[in-house]
């Protein structure tokens, strides 16, 4: 299925949402034997704040599809999208493309602009003047469950 | 406090909450689109293409439904979740550009810009246009005069000529 991306009803943070803090263990995962020194916390983390730079300009985004799975984008994961981040090549992209929402990688090149899908299943989007293009904002996290 | 050289603006958003069912679904983009008031009672809000129809503001939806149908109008229930949230951040970029704002309704407020002439009030408008649109896909117009009313005067000028 072609990675569409839904906007989810609910949209915003909630303004009044108080900050919610988690610990954050000081030292990092390492995937083999698990360090001794892990048992103490340097700081705390509010998540909204870690994944939301601006948030006026950000919005939540659901995917419907596997075309991005290389870039590491799922179906279902929800999306951070960023409208404050500039657009430019090589970024994850939402574009609507003649009226439709769709998650791709953006690539400037010699032929134009193109909407790169990130699975050999997938043919990319070559956009072409008759397409009516906007770049509506760029994909800041991509989150699932694992 | 006195009146003289004051430089008030006056900004709202084009066919709010037309424009924000715009910003979440690109199809719609140059589409004649209304929203209706709660239970779908009145159109609220019309598109451009709308106005240009002639349907009015505030009419109740049963007398221009024919009409609608004909041109095949997109309607929407007005969905107050969406326009409440669009209007916070609109209302949040736009204090950022200075400090005295006084928030008038869903989708328009008065900003004091009076200690920033000396950038250029016309830029300095575009600089908040553009901004609002890039950060929430949304349209806005300003007018700036020496008082509220000329403000909104002005905004309504601006309204009509599109050259600004």
């Amino acid at each position: 299925m072609e990675s569409k991306v839904s906007i989810l009803s609910s949209m915003g943070l909630k303004p009044e949402s108080s900050p919610r803090e988690w610990p954050v263990f000081a030292s990092t995962i390492s995937a083999g034997f698990p360090s001794p020194a892990d048992d103490y916390i340097e700081n705390s983390i509010d998540l909204n704040e870690y994944l939301v730079q601006h948030k006026e300009a950000t919005f939540f985004l659901r995917v419907q599809g596997d075309s991005m799975t290389g870039l590491g984008i799922l179906n279902n994961d929800l999306l951070v999208v960023d409208r404050s981040l500039p657009v430019e090549d090589g970024k994850i992209v939402i574009a609507a493309v003649d009226g439709e929402f769709t998650v791709k990688q953006l690539v400037h090149s010699k032929k134009g602009c193109i909407l790169k899908a990130a699975n050999p299943a997938y043919r990319d989007i070559i956009v072409d003047p008759e397409n009516d293009l906007e770049v509506w904002g760029v994909v800041r996290w991509a989150i699932h469950k694992l | 406090m006195t009146a003289v050289n004051r430089s008030i603006a006056l900004i709202d958003c084009n066919n709010f909450y037309v424009s924000c069912e715009r910003v979440f679904n690109p199809a719609l983009k140059r589409k004649p689109i209304i929203v209706l008031s709660n239970n779908d009672g009145c159109v609220i809000a019309r598109s451009q293409e709308v106005k240009d129809l002639g349907i009015k503001m505030g009419v109740p939806w049963f007398k221009v439904q024919n009409l609608a149908m004909h041109h095949k109008i997109i309607v929407f229930s007005s969905n107050y979740t969406l326009y409440a949230d669009m209007s916070n951040r609109v209302m949040k970029i736009i204090s950022k550009f200075a400090p005295n704002q006084e928030v008038y309704s869903i989708d328009e407020c008065f900003l004091d810009l009076t200690g920033f002439k000396h950038l250029g009030l016309t830029d300095y408008g575009q600089r908040i246009r553009s901004t609002i649109n890039r950060l929430v896909g949304l349209p806005v117009c300003i007018g700036v005069g020496a008082s509220k009313t000329l403000a909104k005067l002005a905004n309504h000028i601006a309204k009509k000529c599109s050259v600004f």
